[in-house]
């Protein structure tokens, strides 16, 4: 099941695969990371432990063009896209169960040809990880779909190769034919050994153990408990303090609302309809044009925006909305904890 | 169609803002002045024409012999626009207000202060003395934004000015967030358009956009204090580009 | 002439097709109907049917400008041109609001799901319109008037706030005529020469019988003040959640389900609606 790679081996496999692919991955900015297109393979991180915001901006670009026209008479409307061969290496757990979300949303009822052409492209390669305190993924079923070989063998992995840092090595689990072909094609890592095998065992049951957050609910107990709670006061509680800026919807790997404005060329004779990335919290997400704003308070946002991850989203794909990543917390200036959050609604509504 | 004839106007300002209106990409100069007709531009052009459609003001409103000089631009603009942050709020100008003139002249002139010339009343936007139609705002302004603003007035549609913060762009260019790295940011309150030029360079927000229209002012105090802030640092940060209250026109 | 409308949901699917791309089509008939509102007769630049169901709604591109979600006005049964009701009320409509005939526009839907009108047969029918909310119910209106003897009593009731914004004055006028139909309409503001009833449109519900409550569908569109007080009459006369038909306004960016700017609750709008069962929205509470 697993090939093993010293450091030295993964190295000259990913400078491998920069020389002839279009490869991205995760770069040190500042004291933080961020995923950048790799030029040099020395600056791509595989030990880091989180991102700034998640690789769905590979997939759903900040800005895209949709489609091209002409201020003209016949405006000849024409298709934009622009997907490529893409290999996007060392993704965490939770950002491969993100991107697996964000298929079904992109697949389901009408096929969004941007994102699932560069989807299509796209090969993962995903990287194991310790938990930092705000990671609650083990929580949100996420650490179990990626890790648990027993269920991946049944299903479609969520990556096409994963690598399983054990210290001095990387296990590495290959999930898709086309990451074995990768693999065989740039690498020839060596079967496990038994003391490689066990040593990984005592290095997933150490990140098992390393959970160190409250979520006191699982992705079950949260679509229990969040139909109860549309009148709760925890809504207000947080509206008084949050700034309602779009941060935790931006950086969140399932977010995937987006606004649609249009560009004109200065010439006054081109434009383009282009996407870019939207926010449920920003005050004017869900105001029609007649000035109607069917979520008007901070408060009705935040719990738009909570439902959608603990509910919503589970209901309609079968998934978790959220991937427990934590980055929503992180990047909060007003510090609203998403775990804090659903604790206390639990709390409130056991009290009632 | 004929081209519209457009004009800048300073007041009191660095002219910065003007400066960009020049700054821009070779292609986006041509194209610019192939949509319209630039004909008074002192930073730019020596000619003067006195008809136009379209006036650009840069700078706050300082003396009354200012205002005699914006009504009459008032007068012959089809359409009036307010250029960077003195003209929209009173920008850094505006920090005088709070003070005497005795005090702000020996502050800044120091033995000059009791020059004649130096005279001047409370400085105000625009908006405070005539009808403004739009308003680009920034210390300095943004160059595509005034492009994207020159744009919208051709194509006869309302400008529009995002309505959300600067962090929602910080968050789009992937920026370290100033807080992360313990410092303080007016970005989660301010008014983005800037392409969050400041962070991306790893400075501060300093709110010279202004307010978005629902800031939660509150929580940017307590956030601010929770970093170290004193109460006076908090008001400075808030106050640096919106000093202008209505009381200063009576001044 | 054939009717033949399919009850299950219509999805604009685009399999060869990309869902972003508008069609052109041309302007063909411009009428002022109100101060704010214009009727318009539109095609494809091929002449193809729209192939809509009551109820669903088309993105209308004005390029440079963007899309405004607008609700198609005319039945099904009008081939080869469709027909939009459109009130100006933002960028892209005054944009539209500005053209000539002979102007294209671009067109990408139908979207959503509409009414289903099987599910109409052999009942009563019940119309309430508020304001331009007559403009999405008209399709369906001009339908049952067409297919009338398919159904038992029908009655429209129509409320605007002044006598000056009825829309379709002439069809209104021809519907008040129309033996075969129960008709009402109210102004919340009277003007000179009105004679009719004056109040929000619930003063209307007293003049409404109600035989068989189990066997009515009512069908309502209007402002999103109206409908919570409207469904509180209707149910006040025993007609079950399950008969009740909401078509809901939201702000439809993308129409295909991904944008989220329509979603209420788990539902996205432009998908799943914006014709609703109230039973299937009641327990929504961002609904109405």
């Amino acid at each position: 099941m697993h090939k093993a790679m010293t450091r030295a081996e993964v190295a000259l496999f990913a400078e491998n695969l920069v020389k002839t692919n279009v490869v991205y991955g995760v770069v040190a900015k500042d004291k933080q990371f961020a995923w950048d297109r790799i030029s040099d393979h020395k600056e791509m991180v595989l030990d880091y432990p989180t991102t700034i915001s998640s690789p769905k901006k590979y997939f759903l670009p900040p800005t895209e063009t949709l489609i091209e026209f002409k201020l003209a008479a016949n405006p000849d409307p024409k298709f934009v896209n622009h997907s490529q061969e893409a290999i996007l290496f060392g993704m965490h757990a939770c950002d491969l169960y993100a991107t697996k979300m964000l298929d079904h949303a992109f697949e389901d009822t009408n096929k969004d040809p941007n994102y699932l052409e560069k989807r299509k492209k796209a090969i993962l390669i995903g990287v194991s990880c310790m938990p930092d305190p705000d990671c609650f993924c083990n929580k949100m079923s996420v650490d179990e779909e990626v890790h648990n070989e027993a269920k991946i063998s049944k299903k479609e992995a969520l990556y096409d190769i994963f690598f399983k840092n054990i210290g001095h090595k990387f296990l590495v689990s290959v999930g898709t034919k086309r990451g074995e072909e990768l693999l065989a094609k740039y690498a020839k890592p060596a079967e496990a050994t038994k003391e490689e095998l066990d040593q990984l065992k005592v290095v997933e049951k150490k990140r098992v153990e390393s959970f160190t957050n409250d979520m006191k609910l699982d992705v079950d107990q949260l679509v229990k408990l969040l139909p109860k709670t549309h009148k709760s006061p925890v809504w207000k509680e947080n509206a008084d303090k949050c700034f309602a800026c779009g941060t935790c919807n931006l950086v969140c790997p399932t977010c995937y609302c987006f606004n649609i404005s249009e560009t004109v060329k200065l010439n006054l004779a081109e434009g383009s309809r282009d996407r870019d990335w939207d926010s449920c919290m920003l005050p004017q997400f869900a105001e029609v044009a007649g000035g109607e704003n069917f979520r008007e308070h901070v408060a009705d946002r935040l719990r738009h925006r909570l439902m959608r991850k603990g509910l919503y989203i589970k209901e309609k794909f079968n998934m978790s909305g959220c991937t427990g990543c934590g980055r929503c917390y992180r990047n909060c200036t007003a510090d609203i904890s998403i775990v804090k959050m659903f604790n206390r609604l639990k709390e409130v509504s056991e009290n009632e | 169609m004929s081209k519209p004839k457009i004009a800048f106007f300073d007041f009191t300002s660095c002219e910065g803002c003007q400066l960009e209106v020049l700054n821009q990409e070779p292609q986006d100069m041509i194209d610019l002045l192939n949509a319209v007709e630039i004909v008074n531009f002192r930073e730019a052009i020596s000619d003067k024409g006195q008809d136009y459609d379209i006036a650009f003001i840069e700078g706050s409103i300082s003396r009354p012999a200012d205002e005699t000089r914006i009504k009459k631009i008032r007068r012959q603009a089809k359409l009036l626009v307010a250029l960077g942050a003195c003209a929209c709020t009173g920008g850094l100008n505006a920090i005088k207000n709070k003070y005497s003139a005795e005090d702000y002249k020996n502050y800044v002139y120091k033995d000059k202060a009791h020059y004649e010339r130096l005279d001047s009343y409370a400085a105000r936007p625009v908006s405070a003395v005539v009808k403004v139609d739009f308003e680009i705002p920034g210390c300095p302004i943004n160059r595509f934004e005034f492009l994207k603003v020159v744009k919208s007035l051709l194509l006869g549609v309302t400008p529009q000015l995002p309505e959300y913060p600067v962090c929602v762009e910080c968050k789009m260019k992937d920026n370290v967030c100033l807080y992360q790295r313990g410092e303080v940011c007016m970005g989660p309150v301010t008014r983005a358009g800037c392409d969050a030029i400041c962070p991306s360079f790893g400075e501060a927000c300093t709110g010279c956009r202004g307010f978005v229209t629902h800031p939660n002012i509150n929580a940017q105090k307590d956030v601010l204090a929770k970093h170290g802030l004193s109460a006076e640092d908090v008001m400075l940060n808030f106050t640096m580009f919106n000093n202008f209250s209505k009381e200063d026109t009576t001044r | 002439m054939s009717n033949t409308i399919t009850a299950a949901p219509v999805r604009h699917k685009n399999t060869d097709t990309n869902m972003f791309l508008p069609r052109m089509a041309k302007i063909n008939k411009i009428e002022v109907m109100t101060e704010k509102e214009t009727y318009y007769e539109l095609e494809y630049l091929d002449k193809s049917d729209l192939g809509h169901n009551p109820g669903q709604f088309v993105e209308v591109s004005i390029f440079g400008i963007g899309e405004a979600p607008i609700s198609i006005s005319s039945p099904p049964t009008v081939k080869g041109k469709f027909e939009l009701c459109i009130r100006n009320a933002g960028m892209v409509t005054n944009k539209i609001h500005q053209l000539k005939e002979g102007a294209m526009v671009g067109i990408r839907g139908p979207f959503g799901t509409g009414f289903d009108v099987n599910n109409f047969k052999g009942k009563n029918v019940l119309f309430v319109a508020g304001g331009l909310g007559y403009a999405p119910l008209r399709s369906l209106i001009n339908y049952v008037v067409e297919t009338r003897k398919d159904y038992k009593d029908v009655t429209l009731l129509y409320g605007t706030r002044e006598p000056k914004e009825i829309l379709y004055k002439k069809e209104i006028e021809a519907l008040e005529k129309n033996k075969d139909i129960n008709f009402h309409i109210t102004v919340d503001r009277g003007a000179e020469g009105w004679t009719k009833n004056v109040g929000v449109i619930t003063t209307l519900f007293p003049k409404v019988k109600i035989d068989d409550p189990k066997n009515t569908i009512v069908a309502v569109c209007g402002p999103p003040i109206m409908y919570k007080f409207v469904v509180m009459e209707v149910l006040a006369k025993n007609i079950p959640a399950e008969n009740i038909y909401l078509s809901l306004e939201r702000r439809m960016k993308c129409g295909v389900g991904k944008c989220g700017h329509c979603q209420i609750n788990s539902v996205y709008v432009c998908c799943e609606g914006p014709v609703f069962n109230y039973a299937q929205i009641r327990d929504f509470k961002e609904a109405i």
